[in-house]
């Protein structure tokens, strides 16, 4: 269990690098 | 010049809650702060209850005033607190309100103070946020000032003080756009042990929040559980976003059956066939543990949450997900 936020960390990593569009689209539609 | 002691808006004068503040955690986001609304944030001493009220206004940045009301508390105590939101850039947007003498009719007067405050920027169509911490002593101190009836005195918290509480929380509102469209979002602290709790009415302290109350911390600081939102007791759902709407809201009803089945496990012997949804729950707890003063955007908070709850990753390992 303590290896969740680790894993949660990589996985913001990888998104930021490799789809940093997914980010953007989340970011863009908020209502 | 304004008077600290006016009656609330009416119902005319304001409009549904529909903007929300900036989330500060994964759990704030679940069952967002809508901007007019009243939150209680109620918890045992030294649990954290003053940590989610800082990282609220940490996260709010440019565009929501913030007022922290700091009601019969030490002065290092506040300092500490204006301190820590200096160190985040927080002063600029921020006013406390706190009494610089003994408490006594100073304790009693902080909370109109920074609510007539927050009333300028609402009345002038700007949004405003208020953190009373707490109103528990703020009860006390009124019982023990002049204002308060000398029959009650003798109860410590007096009768009236849910009348004033009620009066003073209802003066947070989002007002309709003939009024400026500005609003006032409140957020009291209420200390869930000691004797002042004790003499409040059970019903008193939820009910003039609507409904809206976050339990921060049940458990102690060591296990992790800082900044707990009391489930079944949230409101404010229309303002929340669509993609945390989507994707969070089985999650509640998740993590309500996962305590519910951990409280009997402890007592019963068939826990092994139930370990795989004991240890989703488990994981889905630990995925909303967030270290103190560390506010993250809803679109990252997003991914680790849809990432947590999709029910078909529950034998991919943390490694594999994020490969």
């Amino acid at each position: 269990m303590s290896d969740v936020p680790r894993y949660m960390k990589e996985l913001i990593e990888f998104i930021e690098t490799r789809h940093p569009e997914v980010l953007k689209l989340l970011r863009e539609k908020r209502t | 010049m304004r008077k600290v002691e006016v009656k609330a808006p009416g119902i005319v004068q304001r409009e549904s809650v529909r903007e929300r503040c900036r989330p500060a955690s994964r759990r704030s986001t679940r069952y967002p702060i809508g901007r007019g609304q009243r939150e209680l944030i109620i918890g045992d001493r030294q649990t954290g209850k003053t940590a989610v009220a800082i990282d609220t206004i940490i996260n709010q940045r440019a565009g929501v005033f913030c007022i922290y009301v700091a009601i019969g508390q030490k002065q290092s105590t506040v300092a500490q607190v204006v301190d820590k939101l200096q160190k985040f850039g927080s002063m600029e947007y921020t006013t406390s309100s706190r009494q610089r003498v003994r408490p006594g009719a100073a304790a009693v007067l902080a909370p109109y103070t920074g609510v007539t405050i927050g009333e300028h920027f609402r009345d002038h169509g700007q949004h405003a946020l208020i953190i009373y911490d707490d109103l528990s002593k703020h009860a006390v101190a009124y019982g023990s000032s002049p204002c308060s009836c000398a029959g009650l005195r003798v109860a410590r918290v007096s009768g009236d003080v849910f009348y004033l509480h009620s009066r003073l929380l209802e003066r947070a509102a989002k007002m309709s756009k003939q009024r400026g469209g500005g609003s006032l979002t409140a957020c009291r602290h209420r200390d869930a042990a000691g004797d002042v709790s004790a003499t409040f009415p059970p019903t008193s302290s939820p009910s003039p929040t609507a409904r809206s109350s976050w339990r921060p911390t049940c458990s102690t600081p060591a296990s992790g559980r800082h900044q707990r939102r009391h489930l079944g007791l949230a409101s404010g759902r229309d303002a929340q976003i669509k993609g945390m709407k989507k994707i969070a809201g089985s999650m509640r009803l998740e993590l309500a059956q996962y305590r519910e089945l951990a409280a009997f496990s402890q007592f019963g012997s068939d826990s092994t066939s139930r370990a795989g949804e004991l240890a989703r729950g488990a994981r889905l707890t630990e995925l909303l543990k967030q270290g103190q003063y560390e506010p993250m955007p809803v679109e990252k908070q997003i991914v680790q949450i849809y990432a947590g709850t999709q029910k078909d990753k529950n034998g991919v390992s943390g490694s594999a997900t994020s490969r």
